[in-house]
């Protein structure tokens, strides 16, 4: 008996085998590097993860590059520099003749028109919309226009499946203001003013009105629009070589921007995957939405590869949580001249597994050397006892937030409503003995919120320095000597990574310096995220990693009402800097109001407490050249060659 | 026998019910925005559409919603991995899962028998020392083995891949990592099994009667001693099966465990919810598929299963 199910097992296990091996093994790429979790999506408008943005940056070209030497705006699928306008708001430019898509079609003017309104739909729901709706003339106002009419087609389509208006979980219909909305909807739809009662009381809401004939209406009036309402957006195709951008506000770093791969162009093909309802290319809650299966690596119908890119590679494989192969886009222009073919990014989930496997020689470049034992891989680095681990500065910030709201969510008087308390705070942190005696893995203390001397033309401030005793005077000033009458302090923090170690160590700085209380309250990342929307803290820890290379990528953070001010700081005068910087009369004059207003936020009214800016170690084998570590982990491959 | 199969099979259904709507209760109870996936906020109107879109704005819709995809096993689309639904997630690891799995317990099988036996007949300084190899294999946790292993054979002999998979050539690590604590623990249930029926009465007939002591071993104490072992054996095939989120991570093999432990962290219900069915379904089917070995094994189980 023994022995049938042993030969049971067997030919089950062989059968599993064979079931689970690849049909042709691909042979080995010329660089292989390592991404610490698998790739979130390969749709270049949806990204906000680095190994996603990393894979987009090659596999799409974006009007404009960025050296991954000196971090400067060069020339891509457009020439460079592009044609500014005298008052600085109409860019316009003018494609390279030589753009070609891997299906070998010409890359057109339109394709970028076409990438970038999918990266402002509401339906996208992309992290770097902003890119556009903030500086791109009448873009903001389209997407607040389509904004509105998904929150009242999504009422409408719920109420014609019978909800009710008053149903707390609807989300959608739970505020007045969306109530107001449908019964506007449906006053401008039937020529009828429904009495607002109608909506307030829910069987009747349900019964009376035919939500359903109404959601048709509103939904074919708004498709109708659609087109007429994007025209008015500064984004024009002149020609099938000609992009002309019209700004609302100066933006002197867009080529910055457009070297940022979600500003790719967008083959005609993608559209094919458009989700449809009663024949408009919308969702029923009037969204533009795709089947997100485009990004995958298929052979169309028609024989030609999916999806069509326009960068030095395309995609051939991407295996989920294994790995991602790209090739040479055969019809680039630069396709004979690369020395790197193929790349592969594997995934590693444990890190220790990936420097092993880059010790073995199985990698040969890994990004970010993040493991346990960091600081013995820093000190590796800064002996110089490895030369293939780049010590390399980053353009990003370990800080925290204070609360500035008046009062805390539960009602209680914020302390941190006081400028002086959150600068003796800041006063009293030993920036110096976190970075190097805590954590030792080469971090540069920060005294400032942008990291000196990674943002080409940008002088930073003076900076918070460490001086307990003025912070307790400061502390004394405000009404609380030696911390007396301060409530605990109250720290939320992110349990994972070495978070829970720099909290511990700046609980102890205060409670030494200061003589206050501090509780530490360590989550997870999700419910932590959740607390910090929430603003449910006093201080709470963050960071911020540069997007591009001018100072507002870090100093938007702060602006009043920015989605990602964390900490509600809102002060008239910081954001009267920012707009004044952003109509300045020549470049140094805007970096002289920038540093200002960085003085203004971190130094003057401390909204933030800046801990540490982040160092990286990047592992490259001795084969590997052309990458070049720089403070924004930018590596194009395209520049690579591997000597073996 | 067949009223006995149904009935099984009848509350293994009501079981995973059950366990569906535990795991929904506790999905959409806990704090934390599965539409967040990055460190920038939605603007409220978008995460509305979305959340309106998705279902996850009014939990009797959702649980509706994940029961019917349930039914039709179409367990719906993932928030943290758009471009992937979570069927082909699942069709992806859960081949490779079951290859590591089936072979970690054959391989436990293997060693922890006989191990076992050997120890319980053998006193002295030899079954002492089997037994110290059962407790290090229990004791000794997987990402320190499997380290250890990577190390030995991936970097310095250099005869396996360090992490990767498709080769047949990246199993065997993997394997003897995830099998060493089963293959402990099954060492210990045959001994303590072994000692258990060497001391009973048809034993020492056996011997008495002069049948040499390798077959009274094997052929009279093994079949009574490996009943415990079989009735582990369900549970922990079913286990080995769904992968360990430890031993893959360590060894970058993309199976089930990762999934179980990302989508929990990342409030994913759709995919967390197909891993728990998918899990529980191996348990109740394992379990099953032993009662009935049991039940063909030893005559007085099929006694009780028919009554």
């Amino acid at each position: 008996m023994l022995r049938a199910v042993i030969v049971l097992l067997i030919s089950l296990l062989a059968g599993v085998y064979l079931a689970g091996r690849r049909a042709s093994p691909r042979p080995r790429p010329d660089l292989r590097y390592v991404n610490s979790s698998d790739v979130h999506t390969l749709d270049p408008a949806r990204m906000s993860w680095t190994q996603d943005l990393r894979l987009a940056l090659n596999l799409w070209e974006t009007l404009c590059a960025c050296d991954p030497r000196t971090l400067k705006p060069a020339s891509a699928a457009a020439e460079f520099p592009p044609e500014v306008s005298a008052d600085g708001l109409t860019w316009t430019f003018r494609l390279r003749d030589d753009g070609r898509w891997s299906d070998g079609t010409p890359v057109t003017a339109a394709d970028f028109v076409r990438g970038w309104r999918r990266l402002i739909e509401p339906g996208t729901a992309a992290d770097y919309a902003f890119f556009v709706t903030d500086y791109v003339e009448g873009a903001a106002e389209y997407v607040s226009w389509r904004g509105e009419g998904v929150g009242v087609l999504t009422a409408l389509s719920r109420l014609a499946e019978g909800w009710s208006i008053d149903d707390g979980q609807a989300l959608v219909l739970a505020t007045a203001e969306c109530a107001e909305i449908v019964r506007r909807a449906y006053a401008e739809a039937t020529g009828n003013v429904a009495e607002p009662e109608a909506f307030s009381g829910s069987r009747m809401a349900r019964a009376a009105l035919p939500w359903g004939e109404l959601h048709r209406r509103v939904f074919e009036a708004h498709a109708a629009e659609l087109e007429a309402g994007f025209a008015k957006v500064g984004l024009e195709a002149a020609d099938d070589r000609t992009l002309i951008v019209r700004f609302r506000k100066p933006c002197p770093f867009f080529a910055d921007l457009a070297a940022f791969p979600v500003l790719a162009p967008m083959h005609p093909s993608v559209d094919e995957h458009r989700e449809r309802w009663r024949g408009a290319p919308l969702t029923r809650e009037g969204l533009v939405a795709y089947d997100s299966r485009w990004t995958r690596p298929v052979t169309a119908p028609d024989g030609a590869a999916r999806p069509v890119t326009n960068g030095p590679y395309r995609l051939v494989e991407w295996r989920f949580k294994r790995s991602v192969r790209l090739e040479v886009n055969p019809h680039h222009r630069d396709a004979s001249r690369i020395g790197c073919r193929s790349v592969e990014a594997v995934v590693f989930a444990d890190a220790n597994s990936a420097l092993l496997a880059y010790e073995a020689g199985d990698v040969d470049f890994i990004p970010t050397v993040e493991v346990s034992y960091d600081h013995a891989i820093f000190r590796l680095a800064e002996s110089g006892a490895r030369p293939d681990f780049k010590l390399t500065p980053l353009a990003a910030t370990y800080f925290f937030n204070f609360n500035c709201a008046d009062v805390e969510v539960d009602g209680r008087p914020n302390p941190f409503v006081d400028p002086r308390v959150r600068r003796a705070f800041s006063l009293a942190l030993d920036r110096e003995a976190i970075a190097r005696r805590v954590l030792q893995r080469g971090d540069r203390p920060a005294a400032t919120f942008i990291p000196p001397e990674t943002l080409p033309g940008y002088d930073t401030p003076e900076g918070m320095p460490f001086d307990p005793e003025a912070g307790r005077r400061l502390l004394g000033e405000a009404g609380h000597p030696q911390g007396r009458g301060l409530p605990v302090i109250d720290v939320l923090f992110n349990t994972s990574g070495a978070h829970p170690v720099v909290g511990q160590a700046i609980a102890r700085q205060w409670e030494t310096h200061l003589g206050v209380r501090v509780e530490l309250r360590g989550k997870e990342s999700k419910a932590f995220a959740e607390d910090k929307a929430r603003r449910r803290f006093m201080i709470s820890q963050a960071n911020w990693y540069a997007d591009y290379n001018d100072p507002t990528t870090f100093l938007d953070v702060l602006a009043a009402g920015n989605g990602n001010n964390d900490s509600g700081y809102a002060s008239a005068a910081f954001d009267a800097l920012l707009a004044r910087a952003a109509t300045a009369d020549g470049p140094e004059a805007r970096m002289r109001l920038l540093r200002e207003a960085e003085a203004t936020a971190v130094m003057r009214d401390a909204a933030i407490l800046p801990v540490f800016h982040y160092t990286s170690v990047i592992a490259v084998r001795g084969e590997v050249e052309g990458l070049h570590p720089n403070s924004r982990l930018w590596f194009p491959f395209s520049g690579v060659t591997v000597a073996r | 026998m067949i009223r006995y199969v149904v009935r099984r099979v009848g509350l293994g259904a009501l079981t995973l019910a059950c366990v569906y709507a535990v795991t929904f209760l506790m999905t959409v109870s806990v704090p934390g925005n599965p539409l967040q996936s990055s460190e920038r906020r939605l603007a409220p109107e978008i995460e509305a559409a979305l959340r309106a879109r998705y279902d996850v704005d009014h939990n009797g819709r959702y649980f509706l919603q994940l029961l019917s995809g349930l039914v039709r096993l179409d367990f719906g689309p993932t928030f943290q991995y758009p471009d992937w639904s979570c069927n082909e997630i699942l069709a992806q690891a859960l081949p490779v899962s079951a290859l590591l799995g089936f072979s970690a317990m054959l391989t436990a099988v293997l060693i922890g028998v006989p191990l076992g036996a050997w120890s319980a007949a053998r006193r002295g300084a030899a079954g002492a020392a089997a037994t110290a190899l059962a407790l290090l294999g229990t004791c000794v946790p997987t990402f320190i083995t499997g380290a250890c292993l990577l190390l030995c054979f991936g970097v310095w002999l250099k005869i396996a891949p360090v992490g990767g998979w498709g080769a047949l050539s990246a199993l065997p690590l993997p394997t003897i990592t995830l099998a060493l604590p089963f293959a402990a623990y099954i060492a210990r249930l045959t001994r303590v099994g072994m000692e258990e029926a060497l001391r009973q009465d048809f034993i020492r007939t056996a011997l008495a009667r002069g049948i040499p002591d390798r077959r009274v071993l094997w052929g009279h104490a093994f079949p009574v001693a490996f009943m415990p072992v079989l009735s582990y054996l369900g549970p922990a095939t079913a286990q080995a099966l769904t992968g360990s989120f430890v031993v893959e991570k360590v060894f970058s093999v993309p199976g089930m465990g990762q999934h179980f432990v990302n989508a929990a962290l990342n409030r994913d219900a759709g995919l967390l919810i197909a891993c728990v069915t998918v899990y529980s379904a191996l348990v109740i089917a394992f379990n099953l598929a032993v009662d009935l070995v049991h039940a063909w094994i030893d005559p007085r189980v099929r006694g009780e299963a028919a009554a």
